[in-house]
This record gives C-alpha cells, sequence and structure tokens, in this order.
C-alpha cells in the first residue's frame, strides 16, 4: 500500500474501499484542492460550513471597556486593596475626617500599632 | 491553533445577534446591510440559530447525517462560529464559570504533557450580543461583570489580614462585625466601579445618539462590555469612542467634590468619598490611552494615529 491508500485508509470510512481506491484517491485530492481555496473539508460527502462569499462589509468600530485589558484588571484589584485598607483602618481609628489624620493612622499602622 | 479563534465549550448555545436575520442565501445584517453566502451545511445550520442551538447539539445532528469524526465536526463548527462572530452576526452564551475550568484544565494538561480531554482551541472568548438599547446595556453591562463581583468576594477576603495586622501580630483576631466594617468601602468600591462602566457604556450611547450615529450591538463577554458602531467614515466615531471615558472621568471628579458635602455616614464619611471616587477615575483614564479600542479612536481623533480604517476591538 503506497502512502497515499494509506492515508486514506486512515482517514475516510468505510474502509473496505473494494479495490476502488483510485476513484477515491481523486475524490480526496478534489477535496484537498477545494479546501485549499477555502472551501472547506470535504470527506465522505461531509463538507464543512463556511461563508462562500460576502456581499459588502461596513467597518465598525467597537467601544470597549477597558477592565479586559491585563493593565486595568491589575490596576483597579491594587488600587481596591489599597483603598480598602487604607479607608478601613482609618475608620477604626476614626481619622477619617482629615487626610492628615489618616495618613498617619496609616503610619501607625505600618509600625505595628492599631491607632 | 489560532489565537484569534473562539474558545468554545459543547454547552454554549450559540444564536444569531440582534438585526440578523436568515435568507434564501446565508445570513444578511439589518443594521449594517452586511450580507453572507453559505455553503449547503451553513445554510442548513443558520436556521437553527433564531431560536439557539448548543454545539453539542449541532455536533450530534451533524453526525447523524454524516459518518464523519467528531473532532473534525467540532473543529469546522468553531471554524465557522469564529468567522461569523468576528463579523458580529452570533450571540454565544457561555457559561463563565464552564469556561473557567475549561480553560484551567486545559493548562493544567499542557503543563503535565497530557493530551486534553477536552477539545477546545482557540483563545477569545466568545461574545453575547444585546440590542444597542438601554435596557440591552444595562443587562450587558451587569452580566459582564458578573466575574468583577466574584474577584471583589475573593479580595474581601484577601485583605482582611491587611487591615487587621496590628490585632494579629498581638495575637488576636477581629469580630465577626469588625470584619464586615472592614470590607464596607471594598464593596463600595466594587459597586462604584461597576456603575461607572454602566455610565461609561450610557455616556457612548448617549452622545451617538446626539450625534446620529448608527449603532450595531452591545457586546458582552467575561469582564468586558462595549458597543459597536457602525464606522460612517466621519470623526463622530471618535468623539462617541473618547466621550464614554472623559464623561466618567468628570462625573467622578464632580462626585469626589461633591459627595463630602453631603455629610454621609461611613463608608462616605471625610475623605472616603473622594479617595474611592478618584481611584475607579484612574481605571477610567486607562481608557484613553492608545492600549484600548476608546483610547485608540480618542488618539486618531486628535490626529497622532494611523486614519486607516477598520474594525478596533
Amino acid at each position: 500500500m503506497n502512502s497515499i491508500e494509506k492515508s486514506l485508509s486512515d482517514r475516510l470510512r468505510p474502509v473496505n474501499l473494494d479495490g476502488r481506491m483510485g476513484q477515491v484517491a481523486l475524490v480526496h485530492a478534489v477535496a484537498e484542492v477545494f479546501q485549499a481555496i477555502g472551501g472547506g473539508r470535504m470527506i465522505n460527502g461531509y463538507t464543512s460550513p463556511y461563508v462562500v462569499s460576502w456581499s459588502k462589509r461596513q467597518e465598525v468600530v467597537d467601544s470597549e471597556w477597558v477592565i479586559a485589558l491585563a493593565v486595568a484588571g491589575v490596576v483597579a484589584a491594587i488600587l481596591a486593596i489599597a483603598v480598602s485598607v487604607v479607608l478601613a483602618v482609618c475608620a477604626f481609628c476614626g481619622t477619617l475626617g482629615s487626610i492628615s489624620a489618616c495618613l498617619w493612622t496609616m503610619t501607625t499602622w505600618l509600625w505595628g500599632w492599631w491607632c | 491553533m489560532n489565537q484569534r479563534d473562539l474558545f468554545l465549550l459543547d454547552s454554549a448555545r450559540v444564536f444569531l445577534a440582534p438585526g440578523v436575520a436568515v435568507t434564501r442565501t446565508g445570513l444578511k445584517d439589518s443594521r449594517s446591510g452586511d450580507a453572507c453566502t453559505l455553503s449547503a451545511l451553513g445554510r442548513h445550520i443558520v436556521p437553527q440559530l433564531e431560536t439557539g442551538v448548543t454545539i453539542k447539539a449541532l455536533i450530534r445532528s451533524i453526525r447523524r447525517t454524516y459518518d464523519i469524526e467528531e473532532r473534525t465536526v467540532r473543529a469546522d463548527l468553531q471554524q465557522f462560529f469564529t468567522v461569523l462572530s468576528s463579523a458580529q452576526l452570533l450571540s454565544i452564551r457561555q457559561s463563565y464559570l464552564g469556561e473557567l475550568g475549561a480553560r484551567i484544565r486545559r493548562r493544567a494538561s499542557s503543563l503535565l504533557r497530557r493530551p486534553a480531554r477536552a477539545l477546545q482551541a482557540g483563545r477569545r472568548s466568545p461574545y453575547r450580543r444585546y440590542p444597542a438599547t438601554p435596557a440591552g446595556i444595562l443587562k450587558g453591562s451587569l452580566k459582564a461583570h458578573q466575574p468583577t463581583a466574584a474577584v471583589g468576594v475573593m479580595l474581601a477576603v484577601a485583605i482582611q489580614p491587611l487591615v487587621f495586622l496590628p490585632l494579629i501580630r498581638r495575637g488576636e483576631l477581629p469580630s465577626l462585625r469588625m470584619a464586615f466594617y472592614a470590607v464596607q468601602p471594598l464593596m463600595v468600591y466594587v459597586g462604584l466601579l461597576v456603575a461607572s462602566v454602566i455610565l461609561h457604556e450610557f455616556i457612548h450611547y448617549w452622545v451617538a445618539r446626539q450625534l446620529a450615529v448608527r449603532l450595531k450591538s452591545v457586546y458582552v463577554g467575561p469582564g468586558v462590555v462595549g458597543i459597536t458602531q457602525l464606522d460612517d467614515g466621519s470623526g463622530r466615531n471618535g468623539i462617541v469612542s473618547a466621550a464614554g471615558p472623559i464623561g466618567t472621568v468628570l462625573v467622578l471628579i464632580w462626585l469626589a467634590l461633591l459627595v463630602p458635602q453631603l455629610h454621609l455616614g461611613y463608608p462616605f464619611t471625610g475623605i472616603a468619598a473622594p479617595i474611592l471616587c478618584l481611584a475607579v477615575a484612574v481605571i477610567h483614564l486607562f481608557g484613553l490611552t492608545p492600549l484600548t479600542s476608546d483610547g485608540k479612536q480618542f488618539w486618531k481623533l486628535m490626529g497622532f494615529a494611523e486614519t486607516r480604517p477598520g474594525k478596533v476591538a
């Protein structure tokens, strides 16, 4: 069995081709060319679904929210952690009233004291 | 594997996008006028998309007609739907959790050098599409940010040891009430982030209506929401794109100045409200960088980028 016939017997069913390998090889060759020009896969009468042609394509512009970008996602998460920690600690210590008081609270929190 | 191909699960349900109808030869988008002619099997498949069909059901029905390997049909359908989806003709509903699980399994299989049982090729998450209406924007934004809410819950747990670091160093643990009190700023941050994204999209919508720019649909993926405009070749598309991030940042700055004057209680007390609003505004400022589709349009409008027309995703 040559290489074409071997690949056919591997890929096409039914495997028992009753000596009609030449015909099947021709069909296979046509199918391969068909597929190469964008026509899809053709096996056993099956042809893969594909778009034959487009009548016209109007250009579009997508306005996409940026959260999908990894950088925006990471920044959002880091900001969420930082803001939450600062606000929660300052709220516990009652220093949310002024920036300087909250900053001092955060400094002492970093040193390991609560308020 | 083509990275632009869709990552489709067998459970994904495929529909026609809003405004897309089946014709004798294929599909037609009534909003843009785009039409395509499909092959015989393609024409057989698309009527089923009017009511929605899963990939699994499609594979089964095709294999009933043709003696063909399941893997081959799956790959062909994936290719077919990738092409139609990139032309905004499809709306594909796929479970975010199911997709996450399949991606983790695929990554684990590749790390362990095991052949993956699941056969999904491609990388891109499929998009659901909704009509470009206020209701569609609201529904789409809430759907898109389910993962954001899940990340918020994970962060709520993760920040506890940080907030209570001094207590934990002393060998004490916070009470449940204290823990809840501590996560309130985070809850407000996540809520404000999602609300600001909805506002961002509504500003795009409102400006498009004012400038008579035609909108095609709202598309939604995990953590992604956007509006597809029809490109009329003028600068109006750029104005619509730039208006979203600019308008949202301005509203957030206005809120940062306004809310402290309302003397609200915790978690909006004192400096909390401006910090929260400005932290969310920073994220929207990314929307004006050339990294994003809005930013690309903005810089094109300002005359700093290439003017080649095309799809910006």
